[in-house]
C-alpha cells in the first residue's frame, strides 16, 4: 500500500506489464489493454498521467503529487494525498506499477 | 444448387444420411435428422440457401433427432447434439425447428473463435454497415427485420462477425427469429415478408422465423465495412431518441457485448478500438418501428461517407 503523501522514500516505476500496455484515449477516458492478464482497464486522466510519467523514470509520491498539480493546474484544485494514494494503490493492484527502492531504503 | 432445387424426398434422404450440408455465411453446416416434420420446414424456410458439395469439409456437424431407446416411443422429443455431446435438455418434438436454429447459433458462438463475434444485428447499404449491439429483449431483431424490408441488406440479426485480418463484417444472413408481439409487428410493417409458422410455448415464448430477402442470402459472401454503431433499446411508449454517445461508452458496450472478447485478447482490443474509431456511435430508444426506421434512414443519408 502506498504510504503518506509526505516525505516517503518510495519511488514508483512501471512493471513489465505496465510497459507493454496498449493504449487508446477516448474523450476524457483511457482504455488500456494489459497483455499479461488479457484484461482491459478503464482509467481516468490522472491515472493515465501517472503511468505516462512513470514510463519516463521512477518518481516518488511527493514529486508525483506536484507534477499532477502542475499538469492539471487549470482545474484549480490540488490533488489530495488520499486521492493519490487511491490511484497508486489501484495501479499497484493491477500490477502496472511497483516500488523501486522504498523498502530497501528503509532497512 | 440451392435447397429449393431439392424435392422433399431428396431433403429427407440428405438429412437421414448426414448429407444436408448448407452454406450459412462463412460456415458450412452439415445437419443430420430423422425427424420428418423438419423436412417441409427446411424446404420452405431454407429454400434460398446454397447446398454445398457433399465432399467438402463442414465446419459444424449437427444432429437433431429423436432420442434413442424407449424414450423415442413414450415421449416425443427432439435432441440437439454436436460432436456427440448434448448441450441442451431435449425439446418437445414440435419445437425441433427453433431448437435447431438456436443450436446452430450456440455452436457458432462457442466455436468460431477465429472471428471476433459481437452480439449484434448488422445491416448494410451502399457498402456501409450499421451494427446494432444489444442484449436480448432490446428489440434488435425486430428493428433488423424492419430495416431489411426497407432497403437494407441483412448481414445478420444475431452476429457481428468481424474478420481479424481487416476488420470487415462477414455476412451470416440466417433466418430472423421473432418472438411474441414482434411477429405481428413485422407482419404489419412489411406484409411482403415471408414468415414461417409460429411455434407456441417454446422456451422463449412464441417464435416465428422471417426468411431474409433473397438478395441478402445471394450476397452472403460480400463483406461490409462498419460505419455506424447504434445501440437500440425498445421501450414501450417511449418517444424516439437517437443521440450520439461518447466513444469511450461505445467501446465499453461493444467489448462487454462480444461473445469472445476475452478469448481473442489483444486482437479483440485492436478490432473493437478500430471499429469504434471508424464508426459514428449512437444510442437509440424507440417504441414506434416506423419512426425508428425513418430516423435511421435520415441519419445514414445525411451522414454518409
Amino acid at each position: 500500500m502506498a504510504q503518506s503523501h509526505g516525505e516517503s522514500l518510495d519511488r514508483f516505476c512501471l512493471t513489465d506489464s505496465g510497459q507493454e500496455l496498449l493504449w487508446q484515449k477516448w474523450d476524457d477516458a483511457f482504455v488500456l489493454f494489459q497483455p499479461s492478464s488479457a484484461e482491459t482497464h478503464f482509467i481516468n486522466e490522472i491515472s493515465a498521467f501517472i503511468l505516462e510519467r512513470l514510463a519516463q523514470e521512477p518518481v516518488g509520491l511527493e514529486t508525483l503529487g506536484k507534477l499532477i498539480d502542475m499538469e492539471f493546474e487549470q482545474v484549480g484544485e490540488k490533488i489530495i494525498p488520499e486521492a493519490l494514494d487511491f490511484w497508486i494503490n489501484r495501479l499497484e493492484e493491477l500490477g502496472l506499477i511497483d516500488r523501486v527502492d522504498g523498502i530497501s531504503a528503509s532497512l | 444448387m440451392r435447397v429449393n432445387d431439392c424435392t422433399a424426398v431428396q431433403i429427407k434422404r440428405l438429412l437421414k444420411s448426414s448429407e444436408f450440408n448448407v452454406q450459412l455465411g462463412p460456415f458450412q453446416i452439415r445437419i443430420f435428422s430423422n425427424i420428418a416434420s423438419l423436412v417441409p420446414l427446411l424446404s420452405q424456410l431454407y429454400h434460398f440457401y446454397p447446398v454445398v458439395r457433399q465432399d467438402s469439409i463442414s465446419d459444424l456437424h449437427i444432429k437433431i433427432a429423436y432420442p434413442r431407446g424407449l424414450r423415442h416411443w413414450y415421449r416425443r422429443q427432439a435432441v440437439f447434439s454436436i460432436d456427440g455431446g448434448q448441450p441442451f435438455a431435449p425439446y418437445a418434438i414440435e419445437h425441433a425447428f427453433p431448437a435447431l436454429e438456436w443450436g446452430i447459433n450456440w455452436c457458432i458462438a462457442t466455436r468460431a473463435h477465429h472471428l471476433l463475434m459481437l452480439h449484434s444485428a448488422v445491416v448494410e447499404r451502399n457498402g456501409h454497415a450499421i451494427l446494432f449491439p444489444a442484449w436480448p429483449g432490446h428489440g434488435k431483431s425486430t428493428l433488423c427485420a424492419a430495416l431489411v424490408f426497407s432497403g437494407w441488406r441483412l448481414l445478420s440479426d444475431e452476429f457481428g462477425l468481424v474478420r481479424p485480418e481487416d476488420g470487415v463484417l462477414l455476412p451470416i444472413p440466417r433466418l430472423i427469429p421473432l418472438k411474441n408481439e414482434s411477429i405481428d409487428v413485422i407482419r404489419q410493417f412489411c406484409p411482403e415478408a415471408v414468415i414461417g409458422p409460429s411455434f407456441f410455448k417454446t422456451r422463449k415464448g412464441t417464435v416465428a422465423h422471417v426468411i431474409p430477402p433473397e438478395d441478402s442470402i445471394h450476397r452472403m459472401d460480400e463483406p461490409a465495412k462498419p460505419r455506424w454503431l447504434i445501440f437500440p433499446r425498445w421501450v414501450a411508449n417511449a418517444p424516439l431518441s437517437l443521440e450520439p454517445i461518447p466513444k469511450s461508452q461505445a467501446f465499453l458496450m461493444v467489448a462487454t457485448n462480444a461473445f469472445n472478447y476475452e478469448v481473442l485478447d489483444q486482437t479483440a482490443f485492436r478490432l473493437v478500438t478500430d471499429m469504434v474509431k471508424d464508426c459514428d456511435c449512437y444510442s437509440l430508444v424507440y417504441s414506434d418501428l416506423n419512426q425508428a426506421v425513418t430516423a435511421i434512414d435520415e441519419l445514414t443519408r445525411s451522414n454518409h461517407g
